[in-house]
């Protein structure tokens, strides 16, 4: 197997990704409840359905808060080269791409409010085909590597 | 068209916008190059763009020193001389308008079209209406009937006319000095702009009505992303049309050579400008003064594209037409093609020739002053017969129904209540008889679209024509094709054949939306829709001779050991869909079975309960055998593609080959490949096998092209290939 990329996120991703998951699990597991009330409205049901709902809704917060960030963190790497862009992630489908920054049409950087709370960065970098995030940099590095990519995607060819 | 040279520097460096620039938010790209998208569509009139005020709005404005920048290396890696003059048929800022039988054929089309949903809608209420007049529910006077009846038509005709007339007035097109615009809109005014350098191809197609008209829509494609949008402007006379291709090519070559100024506008060929139309009524009558052509002459072709360029920017009259002196209506009558010997033709094609003859409605399309046809080719008559009887399309349908039908009959006849047998005996044939009908619908559709195919490469472009009933035209500019593609259904891998199209980015029309064509667009631009395998390098190398350096499927890499046993779980276990199917089906029926004989279902009497046990078992036996005829034949698929597929690659160009029942062959330029990119699952990590995907932008959005299971280290080599060569 190739080498890995060399850098890795900012390790303040995983926090980002953990509040991230929290909010959508959070958001859903009220869904699912609403969805429960009826079912235990039912005379007779007994409290087991709700226990079933709380061991799954624990486990699902262990998973995605504890158990994967740390995993998706030490799988996600990126190295930019040159002139490409090379992304290695996934934990059990395993993905590496390599982007040459001649096909890049642009770059952008963006910051959602919790990014922006660790003042953290993702950069989108699209070609004419696909658009590839990395996210979670430091808001220097983001500019830096938005820059250069833009800077690289000058010398590409017009047309597609 | 005279310009000071502070405009020209303006011009030039509107020329050379890095592909890096056509971004959609303006702060990202510093270098200053407009940040418009291939298309920019704003909903809010502008000032008549004027050439002399720098331009503003649209964002990303350019700043004086980075446009001074591009200018320079403009100059110095175009070097074009702007000596050269590009002849120019439509006059700079002019407002062209469409032609005015969208005013009355387009409203006929949506009339019909509002009539049949209405009808189709209330379908039941009609029903219940003329049923209620005939018991004498409610009394009415027939005549009144028909009377309110043709009112109604006629107000409403009316009215879409009327909407249609206010829709024409506001709908014109223009070519400004470095983007074509299209104007639309009667309240909300919408405003389209392609640049020029974004062109990526010009195609048009002609519905019947349409060609009656001798007018089509004519669709303007700019460059991909997935932002980009189709512009369509409907109802063009066909030779205008041609001529607007030509223009729009003509312009951006100009754009691209950075000699705007070098444009040279002929009034006398532009038909749709005043002395365009003199010149024209000019020549119509001198040409009816010289020769007075005999109904059934021979017309002179005009499809052979060498013909001089002079001799081509006349346009030709139809005898018929001529005589009528209604020379809008009358394209050009030219024989579709001439019968030189290396146009194969078919029997339809001349039938289109005299359906050509007859009303001058279509002929082959007109070249302006374009580059001659370098090669040609058609279908001859099996070509176009075995394509239409091997075409997927019909034959799925037939055979979905045919088997559904079986299935139910079957298991009628395990039923073996006489009510159903007598029941499956007057059904039976009429459903047989739809299906039958339905086949040869689909045949006829597919012959129609494919009658008289023609393919020809003209300079640096591959240009497309089929239909025997509606018309298309597409072409592509050989730099823009994104991938060659050579499929074979299984009907055609058995016989040998296969199909040639070229991958294309598609601009998602913004009016297309649900448009039965786009699913057909998918496919690329087919150019060839039947032909033998071992001629499909003939074709390739007749229509795109640049791609001569191809790797061939014989110096493919075969896929190693391991793919065969994961490809055979995969297909047959894993991702048998059926196979799941049956196994529910199976534990259903087992339940079934068991609640019957345990008494849990109380049967009327004896032979009840054995009708349900003989129905029972049959249905059982018959998804066994199904599953069973369906997972035998994915793993024939599944053994011929671990034997066949494989992958190559040269300097210039990837091949990757998925074969199986049916097969598919992708050669992608290595410039066209968007991203690579590996995938592996812990299955193929444990073997060090990974899964090849090539991203290019072809479609509408983009095309992936995987290969499953190649060795780890080719997969690396692949993602090494793809960086770029210093």
């Amino acid at each position: 197997m190739k080498e890995m990329p060399a850098n890795q996120l900012d390790p303040r991703v995983k926090a980002v990704w953990r509040i991230n998951d929290a909010l959508w699990i959070t958001l859903i597991g009220v869904f699912a409840g609403f969805c429960l009330a009826p079912i235990m409205m039912i005379p007779g049901v007994g409290t087991w359905p709700l226990a079933v709902f709380a061991i799954v809704m624990v486990a699902v917060y262990i998973v995605w808060l504890v158990v994967l960030p740390p995993i998706r963190y030490a799988r996600w790497r990126y190295e930019v080269s040159e002139d490409y862009l090379d992304i290695a992630k996934g934990i059990v489908w395993r993905k590496r791409y390599t982007i040459p920054f001649i096909r890049v049409q642009n770059t952008d950087t963006r910051q959602g409010p919790i990014l922006r709370m660790f003042k953290l960065a993702s950069v989108t970098v699209s070609t004419a085909a696909k658009e590839h995030e990395i996210p979670g940099l430091e808001f220097e590095t983001a500019e830096q590597l938005r820059d250069r990519a833009a800077e690289l995607a000058r010398l590409a060819r017009e047309d597609v | 068209m005279q310009q000071n040279p502070d405009q020209q520097a303006e011009l030039n460096a509107s020329s050379v916008i890095p592909s890096g620039a056509r971004s959609d938010s303006p702060s990202v790209i510093p270098s200053g190059a407009r940040s418009d998208s291939p298309s920019v569509i704003l909903s809010e009139a502008r000032s008549a763009e004027s050439k002399d005020l720098p331009r503003s709005g649209n964002g990303g404005d350019p700043l004086p020193a980075a446009q001074d920048d591009i200018n320079a290396s403009a100059c110095g890696g175009g070097g074009k001389a702007t000596t050269a003059s590009f002849p120019s048929t439509f006059q700079t800022g002019r407002h062209y308008k469409v032609h005015k039988s969208y005013i009355w054929v387009a409203p006929i089309v949506a009339f019909f079209a509002v009539v049949l949903v209405t009808l189709a809608n209330g379908m039941q209420g009609w029903v219940e209406l003329a049923m209620a007049i005939q018991r004498g529910d409610i009394a009415v006077n027939p005549l009144l009937v028909i009377g309110i009846a043709v009112l109604g038509v006629v107000v409403f005709v009316g009215l879409l006319v009327g909407l249609y007339a206010l829709a024409w007035k506001n709908m014109s097109y223009v070519f400004d000095e470095r983007e074509f615009s299209y104007y639309s809109g009667i309240i909300t005014k919408r405003r389209v702009h392609v640049p020029y350098a974004r062109v990526q191809s010009v195609n048009h197609r002609a519905s019947i009505i349409q060609r009656v008209f001798g007018v089509c829509t004519v669709t303007i494609d700019s460059a991909g992303g997935s932002s980009n949008k189709g512009v369509r402007v409907p109802y063009l006379r066909l030779e205008t049309a041609e001529r607007l291709r030509a223009e729009l090519f003509t312009r951006k070559a100009a754009v691209a050579a950075g000699a705007e100024n070098a444009l040279v506008y002929i009034p006398e060929a532009d038909t749709d400008s005043p002395e365009g139309m003199q010149a024209e009524a000019a020549r119509v009558a001198q040409q009816r003064a010289q020769a007075p052509v005999a109904p059934g002459a021979p017309v002179p072709s005009v499809a052979s594209g060498s013909t001089s360029a002079a001799a081509v920017r006349s346009t030709w009259v139809c005898p018929q037409c001529g005589a009528t002196n209604d020379v809008n209506f009358c394209g050009n009558c030219g024989a579709p093609a001439p019968a030189t010997a290396s146009v194969q033709a078919n029997a339809l094609d001349t039938t289109m020739g005299v359906v050509g003859d007859w009303r001058g409605v279509y002929g082959g399309a007109e070249s302006f002053g374009e580059d001659p046809v370098t090669h040609e080719f058609g279908l001859s008559n099996h070509e176009l017969l075995l394509t239409t009887i091997s075409h997927d399309t019909p034959l799925s349908v037939a055979l979905i129904v045919g088997l559904s039908l079986v299935v139910t009959f079957a298991l009628v006849l395990l039923v073996q209540d006489e009510v159903a047998v007598a029941l499956a005996r007057v059904a039976f044939p009429i459903v047989v008889g739809i299906t039958v009908v339905s086949w040869v619908f689909g045949l006829l559709t597919v012959l129609f679209s494919y009658g008289n195919f023609r393919a020809r490469r003209r300079g640096s472009r591959i240009e497309v024509e089929r239909g025997l009933l509606a018309r298309e035209f597409s072409g592509i500019d050989i730099e823009r094709v994104q991938s060659v593609e050579i499929r074979q259904s299984l009907i055609r891998r058995l016989i040998g054949y296969c199909e040639v199209s070229l991958g294309r980015i598609d601009a998602a029309g913004e009016q297309d939306k649900g448009n039965n064509n786009s699913k057909a667009n998918t496919k690329g631009l087919v150019i060839h829709p039947f032909v033998k395998v071992d001629r499909v390098d003939e074709i390739i190398d007749g229509l795109a001779p640049e791609l001569a350096d191809r790797p061939r499927r014989s110096e493919c890499a075969q896929l190693p050991k391991p793919a065969l046993r994961r490809a055979l779980l995969r297909r047959c276990l894993w991702f048998n869909w059926v196979l799941w199917i049956g196994v529910v089906i199976a534990v259903l029926w087992g339940v079934l079975a068991v609640l019957g004989n345990t008494g849990a279902i109380q049967f009327a009497s004896a032979s009840a309960h054995a009708q349900y046990d003989s129905f029972m078992t049959g249905s059982l036996v018959l998804v066994i055998v199904a599953c069973a005829a369906i997972t035998i034949g994915r793993g024939v698929g599944a053994v011929l593609w671990a034997r066949h597929s494989g992958y190559t690659w040269n300097r210039k160009y990837a091949l990757v080959h998925n074969d199986g029942l049916s097969t598919e062959t992708s050669i992608i330029p290595r410039q066209k490949i968007q991203s690579a990119a590996t995938r592996s699952n812990p299955f193929q990590r444990r073997l060090s096998l990974v899964t090849l995907r090539a991203i290019t932008a072809a479609g509408t959005r983009s095309t992936t092209t995987s290969l499953i299971d190649v060795p780890a280290e080719v997969g690396d080599a692949y993602l090494d290939w793809l960086k770029p060569r210093r």
